[in-house]
C-alpha cells in the first residue's frame, strides 16, 4: 500500500467537491473548499517524505544527514495561511450575504439568473 | 532598472497608502497610486523594447543562478509577450484609477490597495519563469479580484457575484496546485525551463493529467465553457473600473498561462498529441465563442451583455491558440491588445451611463440616452472594433488568424469566429439604439426572461453632468483600440514574439545554460481586399441585424416563433442559474471531458500500434 | 447531480490513475529529489541557516513568499473593505445579535485560563518568530500564534479590552508597515548591485539567532504583519456581528 496517501488525497479533493455540490449552507460550502485544498496538501507531503530521514532541521544533526524534502514542506506552510485568509474573505461575504437577504442556501442565492 | 520593481513598487505603495489612509487626503493617494502604475507602464514598455532586442531577459531572484544546468532560485524570464501584457496590464489599472477617483464613499483608499496589489499581481504574473511562483500570482489576482467584486457590499447582488467568482476560481486554483504538485512528484522542479527538459519528449498518464489539471483551472480563470458561469456574474456587480481591469486582462492572462505552460513546459512530452491536442482546444473554443454570442444577444444588463461578449471573444482567442503555430498565436495577441483596449473603453462608456441614468438595463433606460450623443458615438465605435472593423487592432488580428487556419486547411474557425464577433457586436449595437435614439419597443424578444439585476449607481453626486475625467478616459481607451492597429509593423512584431514563445528548446538554453539564441525570423501579414471585405462586412451586418431586431416587426414575429432558438435560449438561461453547486458540477464535467479526452491518446497510442492509426 | 457524480468519478479515475504513476511514498526517484536534496545540502553551508524550510520560504523561494504575504495583506484588507461600515449603519454597545437570547457571562474558569494564558503565548510567540532560521517556525507561524492573545481576552468576556488592547488603527498600520517591509527589505539590495531579495546582511552562525542575514529581520515583518492580519480580521468580525447595527 505504498501509495495510499495519494489515494487519501484524491478522496480528500472528491469528498470536498461532492460537499460543495450538495450543499445547503453556505458556511459548509466554504469549509468544503478548504477540505478541497487540504487534499493538495497531503499530496505535496507525501511526495516529500523520505522513509527513515531526518525533519530537515539542521541544528542538532550534521548538515549531510538525509532529510525529507524541504521545499513542498515551504511551499504548504505558506498556503496554509494564505487558505485561511481567502476562507476568511469568502465568510466575510457569506456573513453579509445573510445579512443583506436572510439567506445560506446556495440554491436560494439565485438573483444571477439568467 | 530591474525587473522586480514591477511587483515590488505596487506592492510597496499599496502597503504605504494603506498604512497612512486614515491621515492622508484623497488627491495625494490618488497621485501615488496612479504615479505608481504609470512608472510600471513605462517600466514594461523599456522591458518590452529591450526584449525585443536581446530576446529574453533573465532576471534570477537572491543571485540563485542555476547550478549545473538546475535551478534553485525563482526567475523572471521576460519575453516580448509578458512585456507587452505588462504594459496593457499597467495602462488599464492606470485608467480604471485615474476613472474611479469619484468611487470612494466609506471604503477610504482600500479601493487603490487592491488596485495597486492587482497591477503587482499582474506583473508577475506575465513576468514569471516560475511554476509556482505564476500560482502564487494568480492567487494573488484572484484575492485582490474577489474584494474588488464584492466592493458594493451594502447590496445583496455583488456578494452573490462575488461569492459565484469566489468558489469557482478557488476550485480552479487548487486544480492548477494538485497539476504543479504532481509535476513536482515527477521530475522535483517548478521551473518552466527544467520541467520541460526533466519531461523530454515521453508522456503518460501523469503528464496528461498534470496537464489536463492545469490547463482547466487556468481555463476557469479565462471563462472558457463550461468554466465561465462566474464571469457574466462578477461583471453585472463590480464596480465598472473593476469590470475593466477583468474583462481587459485578467481573463486573458488565464489564456495566456495555458499558452505559455504549454510551449515551455509540455509541447515535447505532448508531441505525439498535436493533432489530437488541436482537435480538443479548437472544440472548447468553438463552444465558448457560440454559447457565449448566444447569450450575449439575451442579455439586458449591459454590463452582463459585455461580460458574455468577452466569453465570445475568448473563445474566439482560444480557437487561434488551438491552431498551435506561430502566426495564428500572433494574431491572437494582436487581437487580445485590440480587445483590452475597446473592452476597456465599452465598459469605461458604460460606467458614464451608469453615473448618467442611475441603470444599465436596456428596457428600463429606452429612449433615456438620447441627449448623450457623444456616448452613443463611443459605443458605436466601441462595437466596431469588436466586430473587427479596419484598422482596429482586432481586424488585424483576424487577419492573422485567418490566414493561419487557411493554411493549416481549418477554415471552418473564419465563419466561427466571424459569426461571434457579428453577433456581439450586433448586441451592442441593439443596446445602443434602443437607449440613445429610442428605436424599437420598450419589449425585446429575445432578452425578456433576462437577468435584471438592480444596482444603484457606483458614484455619488454630480448626476447632472459627467467629469471630465471619466469622458477622457474612455475616449482615450477606445482610440487607443483603433490607434494600436495602426502601429507599423504590428503583425511582424508579434509573430515574432510568438516564434519565440514557441521554441521549447531555446528557452530553456537560455534560462538553464545562458545560451542565448538568434532572434526568429518574421515577417508582416498583409491584408487581402477579402479580409478587408470581410471586416468591413462585419460590421454592416452587425448594424443589419440589430436593425431587425428592434425595428422590423416581421424580423422579430419570426425570430419569436422560431421555436429551437427559443429552445435553446431558455435552455442556456436555466443552465446560468447563478447558484453555485451548479456552476461547480459544470466545472467538474468540463475537467473531465478535458481530461478523459487527454487521457484516452495515451491509452489510444498505447494499445493501436502506428500503422493502424 | 448525476452529471456531476459522473464526471467526479471520470475525474476520480483519471487522478488516481496519475498518482499511481508517482514514486511510492518514502521512495523517492533521483528526479523528483533533486530540488530539496540541493537545497538541504546548501542551506547550512552558504546560507548558515539550519532550517531549511525557512532557508527555502524566506531565502532561496523569497520572492514567493513575498507574493503569499501580499495574499494575505490583500485578503485582510478585502475583507476590511467588505465590512466597513456603510453610510446607513450605526454601531451600539456590543452585544449578541440575537435579541432575547440570554447567555451567561463566562465562567471564573475560563477567564483565568484565558488571562494567565495569553501571557504565555505572547513570549512563545515572539520565541517561534525570532528563531525561524534556526529551529522550526518563522515569521508565519509565530504570527499566526501571537494573534491568539487578544483573542483569548475575548473569549475572557472583555470585547472592550480587547480593543483597547489592539486598537484599530495601530494593528492596521502595523500590518501595512510589516507587509511594506518585506518588499522594502528586498529592494535594498538592487542598491548595492545585486539582485531582489539577495541576502546582502552578514550570516552569522548557523545555530545562532542573528544567523541567515536577512532572514532573521524578514522573520520579524512577516511575524508583524500576519499577526496584525490575523487581529484585524478578528476585529472586522467581531464588530460585523457585535456592534453594527442594520438600518431600522
Amino acid at each position: 500500500m505504498s501509495h495510499l496517501a495519494y489515494f487519501v488525497a484524491a478522496w480528500l479533493f472528491l469528498v470536498g467537491l461532492y460537499g460543495v455540490v450538495t450543499s445547503r449552507n453556505m458556511v459548509h460550502l466554504i469549509i468544503c473548499l478548504s477540505v478541497v485544498q487540504s487534499s493538495t496538501y497531503v499530496v505535496l507531503l507525501t511526495i516529500g517524505y523520505r522513509t527513515g530521514a531526518a525533519a530537515p532541521v539542521f541544528v542538532d544533526i550534521p548538515p549531510s544527514t538525509p532529510a525529507v524534502d524541504p521545499v513542498v514542506q515551504a511551499l504548504m506552510l505558506t498556503d496554509i495561511v494564505v487558505e485561511v485568509t481567502v476562507m476568511a474573505l469568502l465568510l466575510a461575504l457569506a456573513i453579509l450575504a445573510h445579512a443583506r437577504t436572510g439567506e445560506l442556501d446556495p440554491n436560494r442565492l439565485g438573483l444571477m439568473r439568467g | 532598472m530591474a525587473p522586480p520593481i514591477t511587483v515590488a513598487l505596487p506592492l510597496a505603495t499599496a502597503a504605504a497608502v494603506a498604512a497612512c489612509h486614515r491621515w492622508i487626503p484623497r488627491w495625494p493617494a490618488l497621485l501615488l497610486s496612479a504615479g505608481a502604475s504609470l512608472a510600471v507602464a513605462a517600466l514594461g514598455v523599456s522591458l518590452a523594447l529591450d526584449a525585443s532586442h536581446s530576446g529574453l531577459l533573465l532576471y534570477w531572484f537572491g543571485e540563485w543562478t542555476p547550478r549545473t544546468g538546475h535551478a534553485i532560485g525563482i526567475d523572471f524570464a521576460i519575453d516580448p509577450t509578458g512585456a507587452m501584457l505588462l504594459v496593457i496590464s499597467a495602462t488599464l489599472v492606470t485608467f480604471a484609477i485615474v476613472f474611479a477617483f469619484r468611487y470612494f464613499d466609506t471604503a477610504g483608499q482600500f479601493f487603490q490597495v487592491l488596485m495597486l496589489i492587482f497591477l503587482a499581481a499582474l506583473a508577475g504574473f506575465s513576468l514569471t519563469g516560475d511554476l509556482f511562483n505564476l500560482f502564487v500570482f494568480f492567487e494573488l489576482m484572484s484575492a485582490a479580484a474577489f474584494a474588488l467584486c464584492g466592493y458594493k457590499s451594502e447590496e445583496p447582488a455583488p456578494l452573490q457575484g462575488a461569492l459565484n467568482f469566489a468558489v469557482t476560481n478557488t476550485i480552479g486554483a487548487v486544480l492548477v496546485l494538485t497539476g504543479i504538485a504532481l509535476l513536482y512528484g515527477r521530475t522535483g522542479a517548478l521551473n518552466f525551463a527544467q520541467i520541460g527538459r526533466t519531461l523530454g519528449g515521453r508522456s503518460d498518464v501523469l503528464v496528461l493529467a498534470a496537464f489536463a489539471f492545469i490547463v482547466c483551472g487556468f481555463l476557469v480563470k479565462a471563462a472558457v465553457v463550461p468554466f465561465h458561469f462566474w464571469l457574466a456574474d462578477a461583471h453585472a456587480v463590480a464596480p465598472t473600473p473593476v469590470c475593466v481591469i477583468f474583462s481587459g486582462i485578467m481573463v486573458e492572462m488565464g489564456l495566456y498561462a495555458v499558452v505559455r505552460i504549454y510551449w515551455t513546459v509540455f509541447s515535447g512530452a505532448l508531441g505525439p498529441f498535436h493533432n489530437e491536442l488541436r482537435n480538443l482546444l479548437m472544440a472548447f473554443g468553438a463552444a465558448t465563442a457560440l454559447v457565449g454570442a448566444v447569450m450575449c444577444y439575451a442579455q439586458r444588463h449591459l454590463k452582463r451583455l459585455l461580460a458574455f461578449s468577452t466569453i465570445s471573444h475568448v473563445g474566439i482567442l482560444l480557437l487561434g491558440i488551438g491552431l498551435l503555430s506561430p502566426e495564428a498565436l500572433g494574431g491572437v495577441g494582436v487581437k487580445l491588445l485590440g480587445h483590452a483596449m475597446t473592452k476597456g473603453g465599452l465598459f469605461l462608456a458604460a460606467g458614464i451611463l451608469l453615473h448618467r441614468t442611475g441603470s444599465v438595463d436596456e428596457i428600463d433606460l429606452h429612449g433615456r440616452g438620447r441627449h448623450l450623443g457623444w456616448l452613443a458615438f463611443l459605443f458605436f465605435f466601441g462595437a466596431a472594433g469588436l466586430a473587427g472593423c479596419p484598422p482596429f487592432a482586432t481586424f488585424w488580428g483576424g487577419v492573422m488568424l485567418n490566414q493561419a487556419a487557411g493554411r493549416l486547411g481549418y477554415h471552418w474557425i473564419t465563419w466561427v469566429a466571424l459569426g461571434g464577433e457579428i453577433v456581439t457586436a450586433a448586441a451592442i449595437f441593439r443596446f445602443t439604439s434602443r437607449v440613445f435614439l429610442g428605436w424599437g419597443t420598450a419589449h425585446g424578444v429575445l432578452i425578456a426572461g433576462a437577468a435584471r439585476i438592480p444596482e444603484k449607481p457606483d458614484t455619488q453626486g454630480g448626476h447632472e453632468h459627467t467629469p471630465f475625467a471619466m469622458y477622457a478616459s474612455a475616449t482615450v481607451l477606445a482610440l487607443l483600440g483603433a490607434a494600436a492597429g495602426m502601429v507599423p509593423h504590428l503583425t511582424r512584431v508579434a509573430h515574432s514574439a510568438a516564434l519565440r514563445m514557441e521554441n521549447r528548446a531555446a528557452y530553456a538554453a537560455r534560462v538553464l545554460d545562458g545560451v542565448a539564441s538568434a532572434a526568429p525570423a518574421a515577417r508582416d501579414t498583409s491584408a487581402t481586399f477579402p479580409d478587408l471585405a470581410q471586416g468591413c462586412g462585419a460590421v454592416a451586418a452587425a448594424l443589419l441585424l440589430a436593425w431587425l431586431t428592434v425595428c422590423s416587426p416581421s424580423a422579430r414575429r419570426a425570430l419569436g416563433s422560431f421555436h429551437p432558438l427559443r429552445r435553446a435560449v431558455q435552455y442556456l438561461r436555466d443552465v446560468h442559474s447563478g447558484i453555485i453547486p451548479d456552476y461547480v458540477a459544470w466545472l467538474v464535467f468540463g475537467v473531465a471531458v478535458f481530461g478523459g479526452v487527454a487521457c484516452s491518446w495515451v491509452l489510444w497510442h498505447a494499445t493501436i500500434p502506428a500503422q493502424l492509426r | 447531480m448525476a452529471l456531476f457524480l459522473v464526471s467526479a468519478a471520470v475525474f476520480g479515475t483519471i487522478y488516481v490513475a496519475a498518482l499511481a504513476s508517482l514514486h511510492p511514498m518514502g521512495v523517492a526517484d533521483a528526479a523528483s529529489a533533486s530540488y530539496g536534496n540541493r537545497i538541504n545540502a546548501a542551506t547550512v553551508s552558504e546560507r548558515h541557516i539550519t532550517d531549511a524550510v525557512t532557508a527555502v520560504n524566506f531565502d532561496f523561494r523569497g520572492f514567493d513568499t513575498l507574493g503569499e504575504e501580499f495574499i494575505m495583506f490583500a485578503s485582510v484588507i478585502g475583507t476590511i473593505l467588505l465590512l466597513r461600515k456603510h453610510r446607513d449603519e450605526s454601531e451600539g454597545t456590543p452585544r449578541d445579535q440575537k435579541a432575547g437570547r440570554e447567555i451567561s457571562p463566562p465562567s471564573d474558569a475560563v477567564r483565568v485560563i484565558s488571562v494567565s494564558l495569553a501571557g504565555m503565548v505572547v513570549t512563545f510567540g515572539i520565541y517561534i518568530v525570532t528563531h525561524g532560521q534556526v529551529s522550526p517556525g518563522g515569521g508565519f507561524q509565530g504570527g499566526v500564534l501571537l494573534a491568539a492573545p487578544p483573542l483569548l481576552i475575548y473569549l475572557a468576556g472583555e470585547f472592550q479590552q480587547f480593543c483597547r488592547l489592539a486598537p484599530r488603527p495601530l494593528v492596521e498600520a502595523g500590518e501595512a508597515v510589516g507587509a511594506a517591509g518585506y518588499a522594502i527589505i528586498g529592494v535594498i539590495p538592487l542598491f548595492l548591485h545585486a539582485a531582489y531579495l539577495y541576502n546582502f546582511l552578514p550570516l552569522g552562525t548557523p545555530g545562532d539567532i542573528f544567523s541567515g542575514g536577512t532572514v532573521a529581520l524578514i522573520d520579524l515583518t512577516v511575524g508583524l504583519e500576519v499577526a496584525g492580519g490575523f487581529i484585524v480580521l478578528l476585529l472586522a468580525f467581531l464588530e460585523e456581528t457585535l456592534v453594527r447595527r442594520d438600518p431600522a
